[in-house]
């Protein structure tokens, strides 16, 4: 049954976009890892391969793999979109897994037939999961802003993949560089993160802030505003790039992207100071604190363009990814996988056998403690990258462990609830 | 004058606002205040889910013949609902403070998600197919008790 954009029912299998959820905290644990066993070296120049390794660690393994399990859950239930030969999903899953492995080996130099495995694996994994969200998102009417949101995402996505190949190609030695190097990698960086990864996250607030806190709307008309000028920046950016424009240029263009990522986080963080629900739990500061670093991270990177000092990129990474986009992510999590337990394992028993409420599938005390790590790896990793504190970074790297473990193990105690289990 | 759509989702707010009332003031300890709220907030959902089932859907099923679509999938979350709703009055009975909450915030996710279909699929169509109608089929949800 469908119509006006809205699916019923359509949610897509429990194990799809749990597989993706699970798989986010073990990368979440190597990256952490990897910062206590480097330290501060991983902070000195974003050129070096054990950066880059630790970056992908953090973009593939945690970031795109929430998106994606995000998208296969939302396309169908919040914007009515089929997404075609859904099972394929579970192959995404496992390209996508082995792709950032080999990925990391070959960054790393373990061997050099890592790079043609990583380059197949993420290709397929990418190529799968576009054209089954493509073809889903671009078969349902735009009216709301999340869709067009999400296609930003999807857009950008498309084309940041294909430069990361093009660039593992030229590691590998497999061809020349068609583009120039530090070209490539602005654009890389700009278009995944504040095009795939940004675009998705803003898009979703519109959505589950009012649905979570009871908060008043989103303006509709600010989100479209806001999407256009995202829009506008992030392909006037990506032209400027190219054309190795002038860093006035960039400037010029860039602005305008960054004055709407400021809007947008201050009407959210209004709408969730003026909520409705009193109830203060992590995912709210989950949000907060996200939101926070938004604007933040953009701004770093607008002056990245034209002042070229590392350490305002590392602010920017170390902003957008920890203190945006992982925390967001995290946040999310605690909402959605008790309610998709709930929601397929428990509502249709509700009534006929004695059923968890979501806070025995997911307790809050689990929760915050993993928040407090989470927001301390954060702090403790920004000021001792920046200021090259080995021994800062080390902690963080500690905190960034126990973070990701303990939000693995909160998940794993959702997911082994089962109505047999419950009821025994 | 008022669409299907626009006074049904106000009942909604409103159900939403008597919820976040009454979680204010259990959180604040202030069980009394919020026993009443909650109170309103059961009465409130019980009330729009009769005028749905008594008066919008039985108009919906007959306009547009779909007797197994939408309106058959909002009955059966109706049933949901309705067995957290009976937790908690129990709790607010017995005074169970942490299971009027935890019944609350389980009720208030299937809710939302409820509304969000409503909101963006039913009323729309029922605004459609109902249009000469509405201000009868508004005026008796109005009157259910």
């Amino acid at each position: 049954m469908r119509s006006s954009g809205l699916s019923l029912d359509q949610a897509p299998p429990e194990d799809i976009p749990f597989r993706f959820f699970i798989t986010a905290p073990v990368f979440g644990l190597l990256a952490g890892s990897f910062v206590l066993y480097r330290g501060s070296s991983l902070f000195s120049s974003s050129w070096s391969f054990e950066t880059i390794a630790l970056t992908h660690l953090i973009t593939l393994g945690w970031v795109i793999m929430v998106m994606m399990g995000a998208f296969y859950q939302m396309v169908p239930v919040l914007v009515g979109g089929q997404v075609p030969w859904i099972s394929f999903s579970r192959l995404v899953h496992a390209l996508l897994s082995l792709g950032v492995i080999a990925l990391i080996g070959g960054l790393l130099q373990y061997s050099p037939l890592l790079y043609p495995l990583a380059i197949s694996t993420l290709l397929l994994a990418f190529i799968i999961f576009l054209t089954q969200l493509l073809t889903a998102l671009f078969s349902v009417e735009a009216k709301r802003p999340i869709v067009t949101a999400m296609r930003i995402s999807l857009v950008s996505l498309t084309f940041a993949v294909l430069l990361g190949i093009l660039e593992i190609g030229t590691f590998s030695g497999l061809w020349p560089a068609l583009l120039d190097r530090t070209i490539l990698k602005s654009l890389h960086i700009t278009l995944a993160l504040t095009g795939a990864v940004g675009g998705l996250i803003v898009g979703v607030g519109f959505h589950v802030i009012p649905m979570f806190y009871l908060s008043s709307p989103f303006p509709q008309q600010r989100a479209v505003w806001i999407l256009r000028t995202g829009m506008f920046s992030l392909a006037a950016v990506s032209l400027s790039l190219l054309l190795s424009a002038n860093s006035t240029t960039l400037l010029l263009v860039t602005l305008p992207g960054v004055l709407a990522s400021i809007i947008y986080a201050a009407t959210v963080l209004r709408m969730l100071q003026q909520r409705k629900r009193k109830v203060v739990d992590a995912t709210l500061r989950f949000w907060q604190i996200g939101l926070l670093a938004f604007p933040f991270s953009l701004l770093c990177l607008t002056v990245s363009f034209f002042w070229t000092d590392e350490r305002l990129l590392f602010g920017f990474g170390l902003l957008f990814l920890l203190g945006f986009a992982v925390t967001i992510t995290n946040g999310m999590l605690y909402k959605i996988v008790p309610f998709l337990i709930w929601f397929h394992r428990f509502s249709s028993l509700v009534g006929k056998a004695k059923v968890p409420l979501l806070k025995d599938i997911l307790p809050e005390k689990r929760t915050r403690g993993q928040l407090h790590f989470a927001t301390l790896a954060l702090f403790l990793l920004l000021p001792g990258a920046i200021l090259q504190i080995d021994g800062l970074v080390r902690i963080a790297g500690v905190c960034w462990m126990v973070s990701s473990l303990w939000l693995g193990l909160n998940l794993m105690h959702a997911l082994r609830l089962k109505p047999v289990l419950y009821e025994q | 004058m008022q669409t299907i759509s626009e006074f049904m989702a106000a009942d909604h707010a409103r159900c939403d606002q008597l919820y976040a009332d009454g979680e204010s003031e259990l959180l604040a300890g202030n069980f009394e205040e919020g026993r009443e709220n909650m109170t309103a907030f059961d009465l409130g959902m019980r009330r729009h889910f009769e005028m749905e089932e008594e008066i919008l859907f039985p108009a919906f099923e007959q306009a547009t013949g779909m007797t197994q679509g939408p309106t058959m999938v909002m009955r059966a979350e109706h049933t949901q609902m309705n067995a957290i709703l009976e937790q908690m009055e129990e709790a607010l009975e017995s005074g169970d403070t942490d299971t009027i909450l935890g019944a609350g915030e389980t009720l208030l996710m299937m809710m939302q998600q409820h509304n969000m279909k409503e909101e963006g699929m039913l009323y729309p169509m029922a605004d459609q197919h109902l249009a000469e109608q509405a201000a009868n089929l508004i005026q008796r949800m109005r009157e259910v008790e």
